[in-house]
């Protein structure tokens, strides 16, 4: 296989890629490192993948030697290469007081280099592995401080929010990945989730508030379905809070949106489900990117409403 | 890619009547340069000053835009160019990169490569190979 | 026409093979070696500090906001707009604050101008030095050689460029000088390096490649010399300020949604 088709196939699988894709790409790695190193950008960028793959599957030895070369390509003191040196210290530590050792050099690297972002990223992922959430928190809002326009930093900390439960703040960050990426339909999805959970956790069912949160995650998961056709989460969602809204419980005063419009949209993402989950389930040609365990929660969906 | 029948037949068609006009112009030019002209002076050229007939002319040009017709009739799968017909066919599968699923537009946001928890995923892997036995 | 079909030059061939040839493989050779004295030279372009990064993100920042101010409520718009103006105006995110008053520093104390500076100079220095190193070669050697014959008329005009160092209103233009001749490789070699050195910019490509492995290296300038990012940040604020429309795009979607099915 040639260095493109290869990188085509790390690009294609995620970041969190099942074990056994995780396998597959993993094993890969005796043919990619025999190519000849041609130093093209492309075979560079197939390293990196391939050291995270190699490095999931705990393959230390491949690891080191792609780091190796790696570096012998770039030298020890770019900032990338160190924050790939760090993710193998990491992954390779036996145990804790390892670990705190790792934190420690990326903190008195960050003391030397404060503009050194790859590590100060490392640097909040093992502080939040770490169960120092708190600490992560106020390291990435440092880092933010500094680069407000990274969305990548700015939808880690939304996630981070999240697990704290401090859902305004979750929701403000994400609105800033919008006024970075004003396209991103699966941003636009997570606040309609986020909306969707803090409408959830109110207490007094059926009071103002919580129609108006329904409908914020409502009119979120409606733009994502707008920028992105036949999105099966947006669907999902539209499905979920519309079947919430039409509740019984809710009092028509309180909406602003009419009830046959949100009637209409239900019946809308119904529709689109059904045909996305037989579609699937067929294996239609047109299908095969949806997720199977999305397809089947989908299904469930459907089951439990009609 | 396929192409209609009807369009099939008007390209084949065109294309004929293309070679052919190119071939009358060839002939024409031969016959003009193979006849001596009447004031048999050395220094006007037998070619210039000479034009093709209309006829020819007309062949040509119509030829041309029937293949042109033809070939943009014939039916091909137009790139989307909007986002939402992009990304629905990313996120749907219908466009595939190698037979494989291209990875969405925003995945890199909610993935968040630079943030990668290598540990818990080590731990997930190991986990998975022991189920596996 | 009638043309001038006569004006025979005896040459020697030694001539064409022992002027017309050194000069063009001299030329090449030293456009391939100017190619690696450059990537020698070249010296990567300083990263950024700390503070200058947050003065320009925060800077792009607002205008972030601005551009996309449709995409998030209202209410997230307004507190987001009056933090930002209230920040932009008092200048926190400048570089040094204290700064905001003075007149802009002269850009040539400026050390990140100055280094910018250097790079060009050296450049043109890589560009001069080999040239009138060539040139004074050939002027001592080959001046007033005519060694070549263009297989082509040519109008009257071209006698400037082609017999530049040959004083002879007569001759052909056909016929091209020595000097003329390393001016046509001069300018014309630029495909010849293209080919020999893969790209015409080989030199910056193996930098990008580096610097696509840094990708915080924030190396280029948003606010170029001679710009005062003070000024800058209260224009910013003022172009915030004056932003009374807001137009929510999730409002009315449900309708937009229902219209398209």
């Amino acid at each position: 296989m040639s260095v493109s088709s290869l990188l085509n196939r790390f690009r294609s699988a995620s970041a969190y890629p099942a074990p056994s894709e995780s396998l597959s790409l993993s094993q890969l790695a005796p043919s990619i490192l025999n190519l000849t190193i041609t130093d093209t950008p492309e075979q560079w960028a197939l390293y990196e993948s391939l050291l995270l793959s190699t490095l999931r599957t705990a393959d230390d030895t491949s690891a080191r030697l792609i780091l190796q070369r790696l570096s012998d390509r770039f030298g020890n003191d770019n900032a990338r290469i160190m924050a790939l040196q760090g993710i193998y210290d990491e992954a390779t530590a036996t145990n804790q007081s390892q670990l705190e050792e790792v934190l420690k050099n990326y903190t008195e690297v960050l003391k030397a280099d404060p503009t050194n972002i790859p590590i100060a990223k490392r640097r909040i992922t093992l502080l939040h592995h770490l169960s120092k959430k708190s600490e992560a928190i106020s390291a990435l809002t440092t880092l933010i401080d500094l680069n407000p326009t990274d969305a990548e930093s700015w939808s880690q900390l939304a996630q981070f929010y999240f697990e704290v439960s401090m859902y305004p703040q979750a929701i403000y960050c994400l609105e800033e990945v919008l006024l970075i990426l004003p396209n991103a339909y699966n941003v636009h999805a997570r606040l309609g989730e986020i909306s969707f959970v803090v409408a959830e956790g109110l207490n007094g069912s059926a009071s103002k508030e919580v129609v108006e949160k329904l409908e914020a995650s409502l009119r979120w998961y409606l733009r994502s379905v707008e920028l992105c056709d036949g999105y099966l989460r947006g669907y999902y969602g539209i499905k979920m809070v519309t079947g919430k809204l039409l509740d019984s419980k809710i009092s028509a005063g309180h909406r602003t949106i009419p009830e046959e419009k949100v009637n209409k949209l239900n019946s809308i993402a119904t529709v689109q489900l059904n045909d996305i989950v037989a579609g699937s389930e067929k294996g239609g040609k047109g299908f095969v990117g949806y997720d199977s365990a999305e397809v089947s929660a989908a299904k469930d969906l459907l089951a439990a409403t009609s | 890619m396929t192409r209609s029948l009807p369009s099939k037949l008007l390209i084949a068609f065109s294309s004929i009547l293309l070679a052919h006009a190119c071939y009358s112009a060839h002939e024409h030019s031969l016959l003009l340069s193979s006849t001596p002209s009447p004031h048999d002076s050395p220094s006007a050229t037998p070619i210039s000053g000479t034009t093709l007939p209309l006829d020819i002319t007309l062949e040509t040009l119509i030829s041309v835009s029937l293949l042109l017709v033809g070939i943009i009739s014939s039916g091909w799968e137009l790139k989307p160019i909007s986002l939402r017909s992009y990304a629905g066919g990313v996120e749907s599968g219908r466009i595939l990169l190698d037979g494989k699923k291209v990875a969405g537009l925003f995945d890199g946001l909610e993935e968040r490569p630079g943030f990668l928890d290598v540990r818990k995923q080590r731990k997930e892997f190991a986990d998975w190979v022991k189920t596996q036995g | 026409m009638a043309q001038v079909v006569g004006q025979q030059i005896l040459r020697d061939p030694a001539l064409f093979y022992w002027i017309l040839f050194p000069i063009t493989i001299v030329m090449i050779l030293t456009g391939v070696l100017r190619h690696y004295a450059t990537l020698l030279l070249q010296s990567a372009p300083k990263p950024l500090e700390a503070k200058a990064i947050r003065e320009q993100k925060n800077y792009l920042h607002g205008i972030n906001l601005r551009n996309n101010a449709n995409q998030i409520p209202l209410s997230s718009f307004a507190s987001r707009k009056s933090y930002l103006v209230q920040a932009f105006q008092s200048g926190s995110f400048l570089k040094d604050p204290d700064a905001k008053n003075k007149p802009p520093a002269n850009p040539m104390s400026d050390p990140n101008g100055m280094d910018a500076m250097m790079n060009m100079m050296k450049g043109n220095m890589m560009m001069i030095v080999p040239q009138t190193v060539i040139m004074g070669w050939i002027n001592a050697f080959f001046s007033g050689f005519v060694i070549m014959k263009l297989p082509f008329p040519l109008t009257i005009r071209f006698k400037s460029m082609l017999q530049s160092g040959v004083m002879t209103r007569d001759m052909d233009v056909r016929w091209v000088s020595s000097l003329s001749w390393y001016f046509l490789c001069l300018f014309g070699l630029r495909s010849v390096f293209t080919f020999i050195l893969g790209n015409d910019n080989a030199a910056d490509q193996t930098m990008a490649q580096v610097q696509q492995m840094n990708p915080q290296a924030n190396t280029q300038q948003l606010f170029g010399p001679g710009q005062d990012p003070a000024k800058m940040y209260l224009a910013e604020a003022e172009n915030l300020e004056v932003m009374v429309q807001h137009e929510f795009v999730l409002d009315g979607i449900e309708d937009r949604i229902l219209a398209r099915v």
